[in-house]
């Protein structure tokens, strides 16, 4: 193996010999089996096994009910009623050997997934009724929480999340879809009002940005990731605590080593934040306690809590998957067992005032997301459990231990709803006291608390409104700006947002398309002007006699436009780069390019046409150049796929950054912060 | 063939899917075994493959395209299987030295397999799909790319870093006991 040849051919040589070993028999038909039952198999409803005993099907059932005849409907009861009494009489519990059907009624309810249809039942499974999928003759149109996991109800209980046809719903407490956003792997923000989802690789759309919804389904922002970097294998991210970040797992292509980086985005746009990777807030594990005030995370295999600001950390077990119970006083996780310990688990609850560890359900087996979440009196657990047939079932089980019982058999995913009218006391954040660690954790290890968020000014009077953190952005009026973050709301009307800070003593012109500053133009101005592109973008051939006429360059497309620009007489244009993503102009999924040029130093204007100095013009609204030497950076973006120059549609919009001869250096910096700062997108 | 099961998939005809499966597990079982190295996780990687490429089938726009998207997603649960295995404490395991003296070409043959086997361990997930993608599956680099969901120029570098760390993973091997750790990843 010394030369790269081969090296090469004993490589492929010895995988093609790793890889042919025999494919096992039963993995084959395990996992095409697990495929086949995932088709609708209506039947099930009434089928033995099943823990639903009643009849009743919901008037929401879609067309041709649950898909029971109505023979089926009546024999359902009578053979689980069958089953009941076949345990009873062998003195055997069902399968883990719990209680069935006692107990008080949960309150809230049960959202699972069974077949590729969504159910909400009562929180103990029973009077399931039927809320998206189809089993339509022919067609299976899968409704699914397969990629919301923990994330399905939202904390407050008033709606809930599922996948259909290709988007994510936003369900009411009833099941009543009252929203659709993008599809991809979604989570809800701690107070309940919005719904990150992100980017995810079920498909070839790369979309590298974290996008916002509210309640109404409407997009309020649209984040990239910082330039240059990509996301983190499969990690995608989460809420901070206070629900005005999100926390991002990336990795930077362009350097070695495969290292994961966390990054905090803003949802008002403002400055991303690198997270330090010895932060809970770095934990892919996340999870918020229902007051707020303490998170609960797993880092290295080890479970902890601490104060959601990061401080006061302790350290509790070996473990994962951590969850806050709805009264903030225990944590349950997951304990994985063996050294395989991929489908083994202990379920343990801690007890974080006093240390103790208690092991709720020992050694079960579970699909690989193995899915826990507390009940809203906190006194119970659902757990999932694989069973022998390699399918997963919901199970709950008393937060002590025992009267274990079957909610859902076959359905792999499920969540409680919590419920408001439950009394939820929450104990002070414990800042002292630490909890005595279960052996064999470690002692409770202090890590630097996570930077103060740097103050991002805003002017908004809605900016300290939890509910609505980020659309009441001030739309610039003419005249003065107080130092801040605003948006111009659809640029030209092409329905383009564009967002951006501005430091003191800026203002918004009277064009209506402007941010200016000190005297506006020659000798010493600045502007950023902003122009959309729902019309054709007519590029003069040259700027001093513009009356001849637009450049023979098509500009119909953003290369058309920036060369151009470029080939204008004098420009002294540097060369056109792609500025897809840049930190300094907006966003990862948007194309577009960049052009510097500059105003002949030598010009004089009233040689020029009507004495005017005219580049191009947008929308009819001709862009007239102040004089010599003035340098302008024009950027010229594509909008959803619809270039520049795009005749129908939102169209693109084309940034211009204007300086002068003596532009004071503090000025340009300015033009430079305001440039990082702006952000595109639809919102509003 | 393919194309008009894909299209048929589309529509939500699940005997298509179900022939697309069984027609494609076999690859997908065996890339996903080498990236994985356990075919238990291998199984469960190929399912959660196949489960969501049933679930997402309409977000296959060009149904020629079906099999690279299938080995996407593939490789993008292998990853998945890669972070919940890291979720667990890494432990370390005696690996017996491989260093007695070679007899004959079978020895010699077996010596190399098993040293490329513990090499091959050593490499991150990241490093050992780079690998099979190319190696194995002998994709195109674009392809690969697009498989791996990475950008060309990181595919390519990617690649080259990973058979570096091969090369110098057998080379330590050959000089030095081993003590590696072992992730399960």
């Amino acid at each position: 193996m010394t030369t790269n040849d081969t090296f090469d051919a004993t490589l492929s040589s010895w995988l093609d010999d790793k890889a042919s070993a025999p494919v096992a028999r039963e993995d084959r038909e395990r996992v095409l089996e697990a495929i086949v039952t995932r088709q609708p198999r209506p039947a099930r409803l009434a089928s033995l096994g099943s823990h639903w005993i009643s009849e009743r099907v919901s008037a929401r059932t879609r067309p041709g009910g649950l898909g029971m005849s109505l023979p089926a409907l009546r024999i359902a009861p009578a053979l689980l009623l069958l089953l009941l009494l076949a345990l009873a009489l062998l003195g055997t519990a069902a399968l883990i050997g719990g209680q069935l059907l006692d107990g008080p009624r949960e309150p809230g309810r049960l959202a699972f997934e069974l077949d590729g249809s969504i159910y909400l039942a009562d929180a103990d499974g029973r009077n399931p009724n039927w809320v998206a999928g189809s089993a339509a003759a022919g067609r299976y149109d899968p409704a699914a929480f397969f990629l919301l996991r923990e994330s399905i109800w939202a904390p407050d209980g008033r709606h809930f999340l599922y996948h259909e046809n290709a988007a994510t719903h936003i369900s009411d407490a009833d099941g009543r879809s009252v929203a659709s956003i993008a599809a991809g792997t979604a989570s809800w923000s701690p107070d309940s009002s919005l719904v990150a989802v992100w980017p995810h690789s079920m498909t070839f759309t790369v979309d590298a940005r974290i996008r916002i919804f509210n309640l109404d389904g409407v997009e309020v922002a649209a984040l990239p990731y910082p330039t240059g970097y990509v996301l983190f294998r499969e990690n995608l991210g989460s809420w901070a605590p206070e629900g005005r970040s999100v926390l991002l797992q990336l990795t930077r292509p362009d350097v070695p080593g495969d290292i994961r980086e966390v990054v905090e985005l803003p949802i008002d746009g403002s400055a991303p934040r690198q997270v330090p990777l010895d932060s809970p807030l770095a934990s892919t594990d996340l999870n918020v306690a229902r007051d707020g005030t303490r998170i609960a995370y797993s880092s290295d295999g080890d479970v902890f809590w601490a104060n959601s600001d990061g401080s006061g950390i302790r350290n509790l077990d070996v473990g994962f998957n951590p969850v806050w119970s709805p009264n903030g006083a225990e944590i349950a996780y997951l304990h994985g067992l063996g050294p395989e310990g991929i489908t083994s688990y202990d379920l343990r609850v801690i007890d974080v005032a006093s240390g103790a560890v208690r092991t709720v359900v020992a050694d079960f087996k579970s699909d690989p997301w193995p899915n826990i979440a507390w009940s809203a009196r906190s006194d119970r657990l659902l757990f999932t459990v694989l069973g022998e047939q390699d399918t997963t079932s919901l199970w709950s089980v008393g937060a002590n231990g025992g009267a274990q019982r079957l909610l859902v058999k076959d359905a792999p995913i499920g969540a409680w709803q919590w419920v408001a009218e439950v009394p939820i006391e929450s104990p002070p954040p414990a800042t002292t006291s630490p909890a005595a660690p279960p052996s064999p954790a470690s002692s409770p290890a202090e890590i630097p608390s996570p930077t103060p968020r740097s103050p991002v000014p805003s002017p908004s009077p809605a900016s300290s409104s939890s509910t609505t953190p980020f659309i009441a952005d001030v739309i610039p009026a003419v005249g003065a700006l107080a130092p801040g973050t605003y948006t111009y709301a659809k640029v030209d009307r092409v329905g383009v947002n564009v967002r951006f800070t501005v430091p003191g003593g800026w203002s918004w012109d009277w064009d209506g398309r402007s941010l200016r500053k000190d005297g506006v133009g020659l000798p010493a101005g600045a502007a950023i002007t902003f122009f959309g592109g729902a019309v054709q973008v007519e590029v003069f051939a040259d700027p001093c006699h513009w009356t001849e006429g637009p450049s023979a360059v098509p500009t119909n497309t953003i290369d058309g436009v920036v060369a151009a620009l470029a080939g204008q007489p004098s420009r002294s244009p540097t060369v056109p780069t792609e500025r897809r993503a840049s930190g300094l102009i907006v966003t990862d999924l948007w194309p577009g390019k960049m052009v510097d040029l500059t105003v002949p130093s030598e010009l004089d204007l009233a040689s020029c046409d009507e004495g005017e100095y005219r580049s191009w013009s947008v929308a009819g609204v001709s862009r007239s150049h102040e004089g010599p030497g003035q340098r302008d950076r024009v950027w010229v973006i594509d909008v959803d796929g619809i270039d520049a120059t795009g005749q129908s549609g939102p169209g693109g919009i084309i940034i211009d950054a204007s300086s002068f001869p003596n532009t004071s250096p503090t000025v340009m910096a300015e033009i430079d912060a305001i440039l990082d700062s702006i952000r595109l997108g639809h919102w509003g | 063939m393919q194309r008009d099961l894909v299209n048929r998939a589309r529509t939500g005809d699940r005997e298509a899917f179900s022939q697309l499966a069984a027609g494609a597990f076999d690859q997908l079982f065996r890339t996903a075994r080498l990236i994985v190295r356990d075919d238990d996780r291998a199984a469960d990687a190929v399912q959660e493959a196949l489960l969501s490429a049933w679930l997402h089938i309409g977000a296959v726009k060009d149904p020629d395209r079906f099999e690279a998207w299938l080995r996407r997603l593939l490789v993008h649960a292998c990853y998945r299987e890669a972070r919940r295995a890291g979720r667990r404490r890494v432990m370390e395991i005696e690996i017996t030295p491989l260093d007695a003296p070679v007899g004959d070409d079978v020895q010699r043959a077996t010596a190399v397999r098993d040293e490329l086997d513990r090499g091959f361990r050593r490499l991150s997930i990241d490093q050992r799909a780079v690998l099979v993608v190319h190696h194995y599956l002998g994709l195109p680099d674009e392809e690969a790319a697009v498989v791996l969901d990475i950008p060309l120029g990181t595919y390519k570098s990617r690649l080259n870093r990973a058979t570096i760390a091969m090369r110098a993973a057998l080379e330590a091997d050959s000089r030095t006991p081993v003590r590696t750790q072992e992730s399960v990843a």
